[in-house]
């Protein structure tokens, strides 16, 4: 189902306003993913749609329906919490059955319906389980399995791959991607991890200070970032930024506006021959493999900076020109606000 | 010394030296007594004074099993135990989850309902005394309003035994409830969260949240309260001035004992009387177990 939030603002009774003019739309059988650091407003904008906290102003939407008072139960969201919450003194069959148990779906039906979810999940092995034998992995997938037992409108996430370990990360991400795909359910998460929102999100919302920095893909949000904030959260290793003053006039004539930092992806930098790119004046310190990675630290006057494409060729320890790309060098105003290339003003 | 090394003899004889005090004392007022009053109900002619033991047999036991008071105090003592547990524990545990709503005062009303537990028992008895008087009591004053003719609750046979169970039942409010609030804040509240999300009321809740979660609480305070009950005997002594009620109408298995034992000087007996009244416990304890192997979650 489509969610859509009408200027949504959210104030705490002691008067502060945590979420400022929400307002977005996020379209049926999407993946989408709420990003930011800790108190950027994800988690409160996820019990927004959940109805677990209610709109201070404006309206929200599921479909054509205003929901804007309802609580969580009418809205009919499903919901996977952070610890999963799963009941510890039912087995997985009956964790599973229990929402469809208290809609008072019959015996049989919603027998049938938990064992064919168990199996889309993946845990149809383990159903006469107590949730405290299963590994965090299988535990994610029978609260997953869980909320989509009542055949949810929309499909919450609250952080969902925080309590796993990395490899188990990956796994999950896919998994929630494959369930979310052949389930076709709106699916919305909350995650802190910029890499976990780029690997399975179909769009991603990425949240500070309670408003909404950009709201797009994942790849027009790495390369065409509209703050230094989005530049410098998405993306690893993190932005290299520069003061303007450092690189030059010959830099900051390039963009329309008054530059106050540039920003220069890590894979942007290179020791080789590249148009169009600027060029600057820098020592290369170290370099760096790990496995596939390579991994520079280089330094641009007092600025640190990292780079993945300077080669090994590169000399040591001694001033030399670096190239970068242009297509991965952002500049921005004092108040972080992206600057556009000089003549090319959207 | 290693983790991994077999454990020596020497090492074993060291751990007994350090729990040899804890044991010299429990031996001596624990293990002896029993292992002598389980001896003695087999006494059947008994110099007390000069431990003299004259005869063997199951003459104890066999006159328990024809005395009538035995009779009526084993059924008065099963009675009360039916009588008090079970109230005690619905009423506790309906106690604790509003106390457990309420944010103002709250700790005033833990307070409150803690006080009969910190009270002593005779105090209570002599206040429970007036609230009982048949022309001048509190109960009877306040169940004249349904229209219920003045009952003589310490005085009246049929009224002896409820009135006792009335008393015992409010005496142990205190720390059941104390108890039951620990557990109910130690409910993960994100359950409750995830149940209301999952369509679940407020009684669905507590019925398939809140009671299996607590269950091990549950368990112990009704295991603590059987074995309590059974052992029912300051109440009845302070509540009666001395006695089992009118008529004996509260005679209990270990009034019985102590009547036994310190007004008839019959030892034996009432070292049998002890005996019966430990297997009873033994029973009902086991039972609970087996019970709670299935509806009690860890």
């Amino acid at each position: 189902m489509e969610v859509k939030f009408n200027h949504v603002t959210l104030t705490y009774p002691n008067g502060i306003e945590v979420l400022h003019d929400m307002d977005f739309d996020i379209d049926d059988g999407q993946l989408v993913a709420l990003l930011g650091p800790s108190g950027g407003g994800k988690s409160t904008t996820l019990n927004l749609i959940s109805g677990l906290l209610s709109a201070t102003t404006g309206n929200i939407y599921f479909g054509d329906k205003d929901v804007t008072k309802q609580d969580a139960l009418e809205r009919g969201v499903g919901m996977v919490f952070q610890n999963y919450a799963l009941y510890p003194h039912m087995t997985v069959l009956d964790n599973i059955i229990f929402p469809m148990k208290m809609a008072k779906i019959d015996k049989a039906t919603r027998k049938q319906r938990a064992l064919d979810l168990a199996k889309l999940v993946r845990v149809d092995d383990q159903i006469t389980k107590k949730p405290s034998d299963l590994s965090g992995g299988q535990q994610q997938r029978v609260a997953i399995a869980r909320a989509l037992a009542k055949s949810p409108n929309i499909l919450l996430l609250d952080e969902p791959l925080s309590n796993l370990d990395a490899r188990l990360r990956v796994e999950m991400r896919e998994e929630i991607r494959r369930i979310q795909k052949e389930t076709g359910v709106t699916t919305i998460f909350v995650t802190h991890d910029q890499s976990e929102a780029m690997h399975v999100a179909d769009k991603i919302m990425v949240l500070n200070d309670g408003r909404i920095q950009q709201y797009d893909n994942p790849q027009s949000l790495y390369e065409n970032p509209n703050n230094q904030f989005v530049a410098n959260f998405i993306g690893e290793p993190a932005l290299n930024v520069i003061s303007a003053h450092q690189l030059g006039t010959e830099v900051t004539q390039l963009f329309d506006g008054n530059v106050a930092t540039i920003g220069i992806r890590a894979e942007a930098l290179t020791n080789e021959v590249k148009e169009p790119a600027i060029k600057m004046q820098a020592v290369v310190h170290e370099v760096l493999s790990f496995g596939r990675d390579r991994q520079a630290t280089i330094s641009v006057g007092e600025h640190q900076l990292i780079a993945t494409d300077v080669t090994t060729s590169a000399l040591i320890d001694q001033e030399m020109t670096l190239f970068a790309a242009l297509s991965g060098v952002y500049a921005f105003d004092k108040d972080g606000q992206r600057l556009p290339l000089r003549g090319e003003r959207a | 010394m290693m983790v991994n090394q077999k454990t020596t003899w020497k090492e074993t004889l060291k751990g007994w030296l350090y729990v040899l005090p804890m044991l010299i004392i429990v031996s001596i007022f624990s293990l002896y007594p029993i292992i002598s009053s389980l001896a003695m109900s087999f006494y059947t002619q008994y110099n007390f004074f000069t431990n003299q033991v004259m005869a063997l047999g199951f003459d104890n036991f066999k006159y328990l099993w024809e005395d009538p008071l035995f009779h009526a105090a084993v059924s008065n003592t099963l009675i009360f135990v039916i009588g008090v547990v079970p109230l005690e524990i619905v009423i506790s545990l309906t106690v604790a989850v509003l106390l457990n709503q309420i944010k103002v005062l709250a700790g005033f009303f833990r307070t409150i309902y803690f006080l009969p537990f910190v009270t002593s028992i005779v105090a209570i008895s002599m206040v429970w005394k007036w609230i009982y008087n048949k022309d001048a009591g509190l109960l009877n004053y306040f169940l004249s309003f349904v229209g219920i003719h003045s009952i003589d609750w310490l005085n009246d046979p049929n009224w002896a035994l409820p009135a006792l169970i009335i008393l015992a039942i409010w005496k142990s409010l205190g720390f059941n409830i104390m108890l039951f609030l620990v557990a109910l804040n130690n409910v993960d509240k994100r359950l409750y969260s995830a149940a209301t999300l999952d369509g679940a009321s407020v009684w669905q809740r507590f019925w398939h949240i809140t009671v299996p979660m607590i269950s091990p609480m549950t368990f112990l305070i009704t295991i603590n309260a059987v074995i309590g009950s059974f052992k029912v005997f300051d109440e009845i002594f302070s509540l009666f001035g001395g006695q089992a009620g009118p008529g004996n109408a509260a005679m209990s298995v270990v009034f019985y004992l102590y009547r036994m034992f310190y007004e008839q000087n019959k030892y034996g007996i009432a070292a049998a009387a002890g005996v019966v009244l430990f297997f009873m416990i033994l029973i009902v304890t086991l039972l609970q177990m087996w019970f709670s192997k299935k509806h009690v979650h860890y």
